[in-house]
């Protein structure tokens, strides 16, 4: 049957996974610390009919040869770690990170799992937890009697208790970075988890090896464009549409094949 | 018998084989890097050199047409700003080199990554080669690439990046190509910037509308071989 049929049809697959991945981008545009994604896609293998260097009829050789492709295939969606915008809150325990590092938090299983959301909040047991309740790693727990916490551009964490002038410092906030952010695994939750590709995470305080200074008070929005998600979601809806021209127009040539033998 | 059904035949079976080459170009209109491949048919040549008997045979079948060439339109992509200092373009001629095994294969396309060795890799995991053949290593945190391909990181320089001129261009998918190497290409590398395909879907419609159309009309000779066959067959029997 014709290969243009099946080759048009690997296109059409490419751009709805295309679709896909933007439209989670679109859908996690105000997801904080969120990092856009972007489907990459390779030409699939060539059929050879005529190899390059093979002798022609009148003696001479075919300097490119006769190659038909097969289509295109999804290679990678690489996830992109540029910043996302600051924004001010003015909640002492929203912290961003200005830098490439990432938050350390515990899951319920043990696994250590990295985010860039810094949303944090007090459980009812005075530990500093993710909106999920997983405790930042290593744990700090503040004082039921805190009054006033302060976070360092260095990760350290210190409160003002009643009766005191002095903040008494109660823990650090470790970061983690990757030597290839990209390769980590999106366990949803605004959670990474290290995988081989990632690397293993070099783990140390804020503002040392390139991890970047803590900014408290402040959070990381998701690093989504909206017009440059908007111009890709037009892109990748015409060539969904020129592909499917394409399936149609081999339907048209079977039906015309069909139509030989009366 | 009817030589005519066989020399329609293959005018069919190259339309086929057009539309095939388009519906290619088409699905890879989103692939960075991607090279359109334009395809051409041409008659069937003279069988000069062959013994005049058999070339009285022949002769009469010139009319058939034939695969001739098939060429890769180097012809530049659509540049895009990405701001994503991994993602890079050839503005003008060359091909980035890239590691496989023990083989070395070129490639346009420039969305690079850095794997856990700090080696500079595309996106399927193959190492980016600078001009002696060795991977390229980013060790730091702020990478520069300057427009000729000389890498520096942490502001310390650590390399250049190897673009060549080829010959004998041939795809091999995956979006690599084979070929021979003539020289540093002296097209320019953009940093932040990723190409995209150079097809231009217009005209692979009109192709595409062409390829179709003469299918059809091929198709009506076709038919009417098969009448005049019929014709012969039925009425003039009846006599």
């Amino acid at each position: 049957m014709l290969r243009s049929l099946f080759t048009a049809a690997t296109g059409m697959y490419a751009q709805q996974l295309n679709l896909d991945v933007i439209s989670h981008n679109l859908a996690n545009v105000n997801t904080t610390g969120f990092k856009k994604g972007r489907a990459e896609f390779q030409d699939l293998l060539y059929q050879n009919i005529i190899n390059p260097g093979a002798p022609s009829d009148d003696g001479t050789q075919y300097p490119t040869g006769i190659q038909i492709g097969l289509g295109v295939r999804p290679v990678a969606v690489a996830k992109f770690f540029t910043p996302g915008d600051l924004v001010n809150t003015g909640n002492d325990l929203d912290l961003a990170i200005d830098g490439d590092g990432f938050f350390q938090v515990t899951l319920p299983d043990g696994t250590i799992a990295y985010t860039r959301a810094g949303n944090f909040r007090i459980d009812k047991d005075g530990r500093i937890v993710t909106n999920d309740g997983y405790p930042i790693e290593p744990g700090i727990t503040v004082p039921a009697d805190a009054l006033k916490i302060t976070v360092g551009a260095d990760g350290t964490v210190t409160v003002l208790q009643p009766g005191t002038v002095a903040p008494v410092q109660i823990g650090t906030i470790e970061l983690a970075r990757f030597i290839n952010p990209g390769g980590l695994q999106a366990i949803g939750k605004n959670l990474f988890i290290e995988t081989d590709a990632s690397g293993t995470p070099t783990t140390g305080a804020p503002g040392t090896e390139g991890r970047g200074r803590i900014v408290q008070g402040f959070l990381e929005m998701s690093n989504v464009n909206i017009v440059e998600e908007l111009a890709n979601l037009i892109i990748a809806q015409r060539a969904f549409d020129i592909n499917s021209k394409a399936v149609q127009t081999s339907d048209e040539m079977l039906q015309t094949v069909a139509s030989l033998k009366r | 018998m009817y030589k005519g059904i066989y020399i329609t035949m293959t005018g069919m079976f190259m339309r086929e084989k057009e539309l095939e080459a388009v519906s290619h170009n088409l699905a890879n209109i989103n692939t960075t890097g991607y090279k359109r491949q334009q395809f051409a048919s041409r008659l069937y040549p003279l069988l000069s050199g062959r013994p005049s008997e058999l070339n009285a045979i022949y002769q009469d079948a010139r009319a058939q047409t034939y695969f001739a060439t098939q060429y890769i339109d180097t012809s530049q992509g659509v540049l895009k700003q990405t701001q994503n200092p991994f993602d890079l373009a050839i503005k003008g001629e060359g091909f980035f080199a890239v590691r496989q095994g023990d083989k070395i294969f070129y490639t346009r396309e420039g969305s690079f990554t850095r794997d856990k060795e700090n080696f500079l890799i595309t996106q399927a995991g193959l190492r980016v080669l600078d001009e002696n053949n060795n991977p390229i290593v980013i060790d730091g945190t702020k990478i520069e690439i300057g427009k000729d391909g000389s890498v520096s990181v942490d502001g310390n320089p650590v390399g250049r990046i190897k673009v060549v001129k080829l010959n004998n261009l041939r795809h091999l998918g995956n979006s690599l190509y084979e070929g021979l190497e003539a020289g540093q290409a002296n097209g320019e590398i953009l940093q932040g910037w990723i190409e995209g395909s150079n097809v231009n879907p217009m005209s692979e419609m009109v192709q595409m509308i062409q390829a179709i159309r003469n299918f059809d009309l091929t198709q009506r000779a076709t038919r009417n071989f098969d009448e005049l066959a019929q014709r012969a067959v039925n009425e003039i029997a009846r006599i």
